[in-house]
């Protein structure tokens, strides 16, 4: 149960590059806004795109923590 | 705490149909659409006032939003994806009444993201028929052919496990602090998971299932 | 227990089928509908707004127009009537003038004809005075009268006359 606990854990440490990756492109995303104001629909629409897109890896992260812990009891 | 299902009870024909808290829950919702439409759509003017000015603005926020990415292709796909927008956001902020929601459920996750896959690939017979969408497999080049083969299981894959990831992810950490702080705690953050997650994780699969289609019908 | 349950994932399959359907037919085939009949309706009436707006700018051309030559064809008459008025008085005022001259030669002749008999009377009677005084100088000299008398009158009248 332990080993399985720590198992968990570490798949959910790929939270933090989904964490890295949406803050940079957020800040890319306001970047660009305050350039162009004017543009913001279609920055959103590419932030929102992204933001899913780099969200995928800490869901399959959370994903396989959650196989460990509820699916691979001993 | 459990990621399955509970079986409300069992249809006996078959060997016994197990019906689940996600379908119950999804009956609901179906009623609570219906019944609204039914309320909403009556006695209508041409002057909006009230209730109608409200669907008159979604439905034509809905039906703009896809005429801008769908092209002459939108009146066929703006219901479908009204529909899934107005399952998702009650599906997904109903906890806050109490409910289970389905999406908490990989089941109705996959399901709802099998049938936006069905969807696309539907849309790209229809604008480019049977050969060009058979020939899209090989474009721009014939080797990537088995990339987009991995395509048509990795984005119902993503669709479906971002949107279970996400609403159980909140129901996680909702029962955490209900279960830490009982009172007060949970309503506040059940205003940033509940709602602000539920209506974020329905526009992103609304939008994913229209990108898709948009890259399909091109 | 599975992840998935396959008989949840059918249900749910159906579940939106149906949602789909209902949610169509009651929802936004009706809403849609309604909103392109309404939008369809503000065009027509705008665009009939606008050509009533078109006829009645060419109307108004139109009137404006006559209204100017009704104008000008006024002016014209007036200026006809004037012209016709001035020429009338002229030629009265010359008409009016002629006879004036004329009154007035007329007026002179008689004057000269009344002088010139004035004059023959005065010299008539002077005559008659000087024989009178001529007669009573000399004496009772019983003259022809008539004969002397114009003799002098003619003698006078020559130097009279000059």
């Amino acid at each position: 149960m332990n080993l399985l606990a720590i198992g968990a854990g570490i798949a959910a440490i790929s939270g933090i590059g989904a964490g890295i990756g949406i803050g940079i492109a957020t800040g890319k995303a306001v970047e660009a806004v305050s350039r162009q104001p004017e543009a913001r629909g279609s920055i959103m629409q590419f932030l929102l795109l992204g933001g899913a897109l780099s969200e995928a890896t800490a869901i399959y992260g959370l994903l396989v923590a959650f196989l460990i812990i509820f699916f691979m009891k001993p | 705490m459990e990621i399955g299902q509970s079986v409300v009870f069992t249809i006996p024909i078959l060997g016994g149909i197990p019906v689940t808290t996600t379908v119950v829950v999804t009956w609901i919702i179906m009623a609570i659409l219906t019944i609204a439409s039914l309320i909403v759509t009556r006695g209508w003017n041409l002057v909006p006032t009230g209730a109608q000015n409200f669907v008159e603005t979604i439905i034509d926020g809905l039906n703009s939003f896809t005429k801008d990415a769908l092209g002459e292709y939108w009146a066929s796909f703006a219901p479908y994806l009204g529909t899934v927008a107005l399952y998702l956001i009650l599906a997904n902020t109903i906890d806050l009444f109490g409910l289970t929601p389905p999406t908490k459920d990989l089941s109705a996750t996959s399901a709802l993201a099998i049938m936006s896959i069905i969807v696309v690939i539907i849309a790209s017979i229809k604008a480019k028929g049977l050969k060009g969408y058979a020939k899209s497999f090989f474009e721009p080049m014939p080797f990537f052919f088995p990339m987009k083969i991995l395509d048509m299981f990795t984005r119902p894959l993503s669709l479906a496990a971002r949107l279970f990831g996400n609403i159980i992810a909140a129901f996680i950490i909702m029962g955490l602090i209900s279960k830490v702080v009982p009172i007060v705690v949970p309503a506040i953050f059940s205003i940033y998971f509940d709602l602000f997650d539920g209506a974020l994780q329905m526009v992103v699969f609304v939008f994913l299932t229209m990108l898709y289609i948009e890259e399909a019908v091109e | 227990m599975s992840l998935i349950n396959p008989y949840t994932f059918i249900f749910t399959i159906i579940n939106l089928v149906v949602l789909y359907l209902i949610l169509r037919k009651f929802l936004f085939k009706p809403v849609t509908q309604f909103m392109e009949e309404r939008s369809q309706r503000i065009k027509n009436s705008l665009d009939e707004a606008d050509r009533k707006v078109h006829e009645a700018n060419e109307l108004k051309a139109q009137y404006e127009e006559i209204l100017k030559k009704a104008d000008d064809e006024g002016k014209a008459i007036i200026d006809r009537a004037e012209k016709y008025a001035k020429e009338k008085a002229e030629k009265i005022i010359e008409e009016a003038n002629i006879e004036a001259k004329a009154i007035i030669e007329r007026a002179k002749e008689e004057a000269e004809t009344e002088k010139i008999k004035a004059m023959h009377d005065l010299r008539v009677s002077l005559s008659h005075l000087i024989i009178e005084a001529a007669s009573k100088a000399i004496g009772n000299i019983n003259i022809d009268d008539d004969k002397i008398i114009n003799e002098v009158v003619k003698e006078a009248g020559a130097s009279w006359n000059k």
